[in-house]
């Protein structure tokens, strides 16, 4: 079933990217008024993924079933590792967007807002000092995935985001993108996602090498959460 | 067509790469105008990419960094709108982007720097949202880039349909790791498009 639940979350990020919500650019210089961003906490997943995406013969039922398995007990060690590392997968993040959002010169406010969720919120919370816009990010899935079942295609970070900017008040998007740290599955050509090349010093060449090093492990995630960052930041320019 | 047939072809198309230009990464000498001629700019439709093939002998104009090669399209007027230009990567060859818009009167009233540039499924590609005065949209290449070299993971994961209707169907997923070597140069192709954006998406 977890297996099941990451190919929807790997297709879930095409699709948004795709099916629905085109990206739409910001124009800063035509937005002046713009000027404080109130960052939500992002939408997180429940835990890290920990896929292998082509499974030979993995469209017979019995084969995928054992690959869910596999899937399942590999993601559950791999929280354990993450666990046993004290890493804060969702307030690393945090911290870079904030940063990302700072650095291009707008005032930050972090609101609080549910993280168990797999869409933007429908309505923004209401501050006696509200900002000039929201900054609405999910994150439907991170963690690390290897193309094939085969040693030749090792684990790599994968991060998927999906972000919008909205205008207090009006609810106007002004921005709207989706930025992909290691895309697996192809995205559509054209208005499709950001897309981030993983950084090569980050492969394992299986599961057990990558849960056995964990402190390069946590290294490649937080290198694929500041390149995504980073592009988010890069949209706000 | 029989399944397998299908599936061989698939399989064949997967194997194939278009092999691109050589990149040129130096301008020969030649004298360049400080503005782009708008003469024979090509006109966008909505939604349809627009793709030019920029070669040594395409127009070139003279920037701070140096001489460059371009293509100028023109703008629909309707708004609100935005275009996606992109640097399409031809086997080795990514044409690097600027860009640059221009009101009616030709005067350019913004400039897309290659900070704007990320790559995207099309290629090296940077979003722009229009304003109401933008006529003209200028593509030139990037003198400060032409030359850098680029090499980039690609993880993949395709899927291959096997279905014998209406008793039989298969899906098989095949990955592939591989590395993309680039290189930015003055040539290459240039895909823009022109979308109208909803009013209040």
């Amino acid at each position: 079933m977890r297996r099941l639940a990451d190919f929807l979350c790997l297709g879930l990020v095409a699709c948004l990217a795709a099916c629905g919500a085109p990206p739409i650019p910001f124009d800063r210089g035509a937005t002046p008024t713009v000027n404080t961003i109130g960052v939500l906490t992002p939408g997180w997943p429940q835990g890290p993924t920990v896929h292998t995406a082509a499974v030979p013969m993995g469209g017979f039922l019995p084969v995928a079933l054992a690959a869910a398995a596999a899937e399942a007990a590999r993601e559950s060690r791999f929280t354990k590792v993450l666990e046993a590392e004290r890493f804060d997968a969702a307030g690393e993040f945090r911290t870079r967007l904030v940063a990302a959002v700072r650095a291009r010169g707008y005032q930050v406010v972090e609101v609080p807002a549910t993280a168990d969720r797999g869409k933007y919120l429908e309505t923004y919370p209401t501050l006696p000092n509200p900002p000039d816009a929201w900054l609405d990010c999910v994150v439907p899935l991170w963690g690390y995935v290897a193309a094939n079942a085969l040693d030749d295609t090792p684990y790599r970070p994968i991060v998927g985001m999906v972000c919008r900017l909205v205008r207090a008040g009006s609810g106007t998007v002004l921005m709207r993108d989706t930025v992909v740290y290691n895309p697996l599955r192809t995205q559509p050509a054209s208005g499709g996602a950001v897309v981030i090349a993983p950084d090569p010093a980050f492969a394992f060449k299986t599961s057990d090498i990558l849960m056995a090093d964990p402190k390069k492990a946590v290294a490649g995630l937080l290198a694929g959460f500041d390149s995504s960052a980073e592009a988010l930041g890069g949209l706000l320019k | 067509m029989k399944p397998w047939a299908g599936l061989a072809l698939v399989a064949a198309l997967a194997g194939c790469r278009t092999p691109g230009p050589p990149p040129l990464t130096m301008l020969p000498a030649r004298a360049c105008p400080e503005a782009p001629v708008l003469a024979g700019t090509r006109q966008l439709a909505e939604a349809r990419p627009e793709q030019v093939d920029i070669a040594a002998d395409a127009p070139c104009i003279a920037t701070r960094a140096g001489p460059a090669l371009y293509a100028a399209f023109q703008l629909p007027p309707r708004r609100p709108a935005m275009v996606e230009i992109a640097g399409v990567p031809q086997g080795e060859t990514l044409f690097a982007p600027r860009a640059m818009l221009l009101d009616a009167s030709g005067r350019v009233t913004r400039e897309i720097g290659p900070d704007a540039f990320m790559f995207r499924p099309l290629g090296l590609s940077a979003l722009v949202r229009l304003r109401p005065e933008d006529a003209t949209l200028v593509v030139t290449s990037d003198p400060a880039a032409a030359g850098k070299r680029m090499s980039r993971i690609r993880t993949q994961v395709q899927t291959m349909v096997l279905s014998a209707p209406p008793m039989i169907y298969y899906a098989q997923d095949t990955g592939s790791d591989t590395r993309q070597e680039l290189m930015l140069a003055h040539n290459g192709r240039v895909s823009v498009t022109f979308r109208l954006l909803a009013e209040n998406p």
